[in-house]
């Protein structure tokens, strides 16, 4: 009976809260929590409404070749998703150990700031990987070695692979050693506005290596 | 098309007489002539006298009046300048009658004063009056402030107590604008307290060690399989344009790091402080001012918490 009496109150206050928040993820979801280095982070945009960003994923213009804008697709099979699908790879995927999301970037990049529960593959490794290399960094992945010696990706995990953003090629660097030995397609995601998407919402990040003055 | 291009050829003459007209226009009012030049005279004159009334009346009304340059500025400054400029025009008019009309309406009064007095008698009344004013005007004004109560009435209402009324709606609207300059202030202030609380940049640090979860020791695998390979990777990246993008991208890395230099204001820190530190030399504070244009709104102002960039 207390337990009855005590539901409506918890599942106000949780209510409650959430409409406090001014910049919400989407109009149905204010926060969302997952976890990075064994930490629970909780994912949010910044709530300063006046806030403006002024690091370098403000900046326009890099030389191009070779920081030029992506084309949409990487592979016709491999689908592209946005922050929202993000998120719910975290809490569907992520959570429950299906899914990894991949950081392709090179490591400096990765450790300066990243998007939380995302993993550093640098595109350089992938793209030029052996197959032996691929075979260990596949098994990680979830991939198992048949005794006939076939690769079988039935529980391989999920990839939503991201890098800098639409002016980055690094993510379809990494596909191209993903697809070179046979990763599924259907398990390849790729979030083609990456970290600048990310930061341009003002969504939490993940400091690796804080660079000190 | 042929109709099309006379249409044109038309429009170009219309437009190059227009030109050569206000060329021509322009060229003679450079040169006024003789009776432009008494018209401009004329004016000057004008003018000169309104300012004179006004100060009169300023001076006649009390010390307290303001001056004409008050109510210019607040003209400048204040919205409601439509009604101050009906009342300063019926002011005009007024003051361009006042000389004779009170002159007229001394006549009238000294004549039903005195009956019995001849035209010749009025007339140097008239001429009298008419010295005094020239010679003293504000005497002539108290006079006929003393006569005839209803022109000075009507001269205090259109003058006087307009502009004292103007005078304290500016006054009013000067307090309503520091009120609401305060009030901004507060709310930026306030604003930048809030923003100081939260991190604006909204990351989290995160020290990759002792955690046991699948996903960290999926990431420490991963990363160790990197370290142990990774001369073997570099040797084995033969493309030049894959070493050359990569090669960029170190260059972009470097590029960032000194993009990215962002420091925390401290207690007892100002600009100059900052980039004194920073530079060496107090003087290139401009130089952060300048980067930071979303945080900072004035070079002398800043707050505990701000993460300010420093650039190189």
């Amino acid at each position: 009976m207390k337990r009855l009496l005590l539901l409506p109150l918890a599942t106000s206050f949780l209510l409650g809260n959430a409409n406090h928040v001014t910049v919400k993820i989407s109009d149905d979801l204010a926060y969302a929590y997952t976890t990075d280095s064994g930490k629970k982070i909780k994912i949010e945009r910044i709530q300063d409404t006046s806030n403006h960003l002024t690091d370098d994923y403000a900046k326009t213009s890099r030389p191009c070749p070779p920081f030029c804008i992506q084309p949409t697709k990487i592979h016709p099979d491999i689908e592209n998703i946005a922050e929202l699908e993000i998120i719910d790879f975290m809490k569907n995927k992520v959570a429950t150990n299906k899914g990894v999301i991949i950081d392709a970037r090179l490591k400096s990049w990765f450790e300066l700031e990243t998007i939380p529960s995302a993993i550093n593959i640098p595109f350089p490794v992938m793209q030029n990987a052996s197959k032996k290399k691929a075979e260990l960094i596949f098994k990680i992945l979830g991939m198992k070695v048949e005794d006939n010696g076939n690769w079988n990706f039935e529980n391989a995990k999920e990839l939503a692979v991201f890098c800098n953003g639409v002016w980055c090629e690094q993510s379809a660097h990494f596909m191209s050693g993903m697809l070179k030995y046979n990763y599924p397609t259907s398990k390849l995601h790729y979030y083609r506005s990456g970290f600048q998407g990310w930061k341009l919402l003002g969504l939490t990040t993940i400091v690796h290596k804080e660079i000190k003055k | 098309m042929l109709n099309k291009d006379q249409y044109n050829q038309e429009e170009y003459n219309n437009y190059y007489q227009q030109e050569t007209q206000g060329a021509e226009i322009s060229q003679g009012s450079g040169e006024p002539s003789g009776g432009k030049g008494a018209i401009f005279a004329v004016l000057g004159l004008v003018i000169l006298g309104v300012g004179g009334y006004f100060g009169y009346t300023a001076l006649s009304s009390g010390g307290d009046a303001p001056t004409d340059e008050s109510l210019v500025v607040q003209h400048e400054v204040e919205p409601p300048a439509t009604s101050i400029q009906v009342a300063e025009e019926e002011d005009v008019q007024e003051s361009k009658k006042p000389a004779p009309s009170d002159a007229e309406e001394i006549v009238q009064n000294v004549a039903t004063d005195n009956p019995k007095m001849s035209p010749e008698e009025i007339a140097k009344v008239v001429q009298m009056v008419m010295t005094q004013m020239n010679k003293n005007p504000e005497e002539v004004i108290e006079k006929v402030e003393t006569k005839s109560e209803s022109d000075t009435a009507l001269i205090s209402a259109l003058s006087g107590t307009d502009v004292d009324s103007v005078s304290e709606e500016g006054n009013s609207d000067k307090s309503l604008e520091e009120t609401l300059n305060s009030i901004e202030e507060t709310q930026n202030t306030t604003i930048k307290q809030s923003s100081a609380k939260v991190d604006t940049y909204n990351k989290v640090n995160v020290e990759s060690s002792s955690s046991t979860d699948e996903l960290s020791q999926l990431s420490s695998q991963i990363s160790s399989l990197m370290e142990e390979n990774s001369e073997p990777v570099s040797k084995t990246s033969t493309s030049n344009s894959n070493k050359n993008y990569t090669e960029s991208i170190k260059k972009e890395v470097v590029t960032r790091s000194n993009e990215m230099r962002v420091i925390v204001v401290k207690k007892g820190d100002t600009l100059g402080k900052i980039a004194k530190r920073a530079y060496g030399n107090v003087m290139e504070f401009k130089k952060i001012y300048r980067a930071n244009p979303e945080i900072l709104n004035r070079p002398d102002r800043i707050y505990i918490g701000q993460k300010l960039r420093i650039p190189k």
